[in-house]
């Protein structure tokens, strides 16, 4: 077994088996849907509570993507999907740190988990080039041989690459530190591994912000006038 | 005359990023292809090489690109900016 590259199976969905980790997903999904819901359920002229965040969380997001990638019609485009990576993989990071969640057999996060990681760099991937492709049309394929048709291998590379590191990062970060945090909890529980556990709500959040930002950098570079 | 233009902050730490991350992807892309070639064909070690030269060179092209989208002949003026946000506020 390379890294929980098959895990035991929950239940079977008719023919298709499915397992703790696609089970905490469902329960990630419902707890992030929930919360939009109850934020967007009585939708005021003059928002208030929830509804009041929610918008300004939303303002931000779109100008942020904005800035980030130039064009404004893009960023709008790609902001939902791009936020909604973020919200999942930071609700994912952080469902290590549930107390009482390590009591659970086979319990882990997500994204500690390469097939996980790996499904989330291959929606990006397809994402960049799709946004390239209804951006530039059939002229995006230029942008493979570019600067000269010598350099298609070179090109081809780092198209492959983009994704392999999106789903390596993210995976060995967020398995690394689950590791970390398990051995120490059982050299000495408690008081030590609280520090490596403070540490990991820091770095949740970075890899929930290093995912996104490079998915939309790389979105922006289809788009961009480069191409 | 070449200036260079300031970036946003999160496309900054992208691009740092992406420069490492993608070549030290592709270099290990390259050379365990080129391991499991070697593997498969008998070659001695030689396509592992291939590979990681393949990789190298692929690594240095994301940093020339990322190089090359920095620098920009175009000015830049703030003050044009500020006139943009104002249009945009009101």
């Amino acid at each position: 077994m390379i890294f929980g590259m098959w895990d035991e199976v929950l239940f079977h969905l008719g023919p298709i088996p499915v397992d703790h980790l696609v089970v905490t997903e469902w329960v990630l999904i419902a707890l992030i849907g929930t919360i939009a819901y109850l934020a967007t359920r009585n939708m005021q002229l003059v928002p208030r509570g929830l509804q009041n965040a929610f918008e300004a969380i939303i303002i931000w997001t779109y100008d942020f993507f904005t800035q980030l990638m130039d064009k404004e019609h893009v960023a709008k485009k790609w902001a939902p999907l791009l936020t909604a990576f973020f919200l999942f993989i930071l609700f994912s990071n952080y469902s290590g740190l549930i107390p009482g969640a390590a009591n659970i057999p086979g319990y882990q996060p997500p994204t500690s988990n390469w097939n996980v990681t790996m499904t989330l760099a291959l929606i990006t991937f397809f994402s960049v080039h799709i946004a390239g492709f209804s951006e530039h049309g059939g002229g995006y394929f230029r942008h493979f041989v570019s600067p000269n048709p010598a350099f298609l291998p070179l090109n081809l590379i780092e198209e492959i690459a983009h994704p392999l590191s999106l789903t390596v990062r993210l995976f060995g970060n967020i398995f690394g530190e689950e590791m970390v945090i398990a051995f120490l909890l059982f050299l000495a529980p408690f008081i030590i591994p609280s520090a490596m556990m403070g540490l990991s709500l820091l770095l949740g959040a970075i890899q929930a912000i290093v995912f996104t930002i490079l998915s939309a950098s790389y979105i922006a570079a289809s788009t961009g006038e480069a191409h | 005359m070449v200036q260079r233009q300031k970036k946003h902050w999160a496309r900054a730490l992208s691009d740092a990023i992406n420069m490492v991350t993608t070549a030290a992807a592709a270099i290990a892309l390259c050379g365990l292809g080129g391991y499991w070639l070697d593997a498969k064909l008998g070659t001695d070690r030689w396509l592992t090489v291939i590979g990681v030269l393949l990789g190298v060179a692929t690594g240095m092209k994301v940093m020339w690109d990322k190089m090359q989208a920095t620098e920009t002949t175009i000015p830049r003026d703030d003050s044009q900016d500020k006139d943009k946000d104002k249009e945009e506020l009101t």
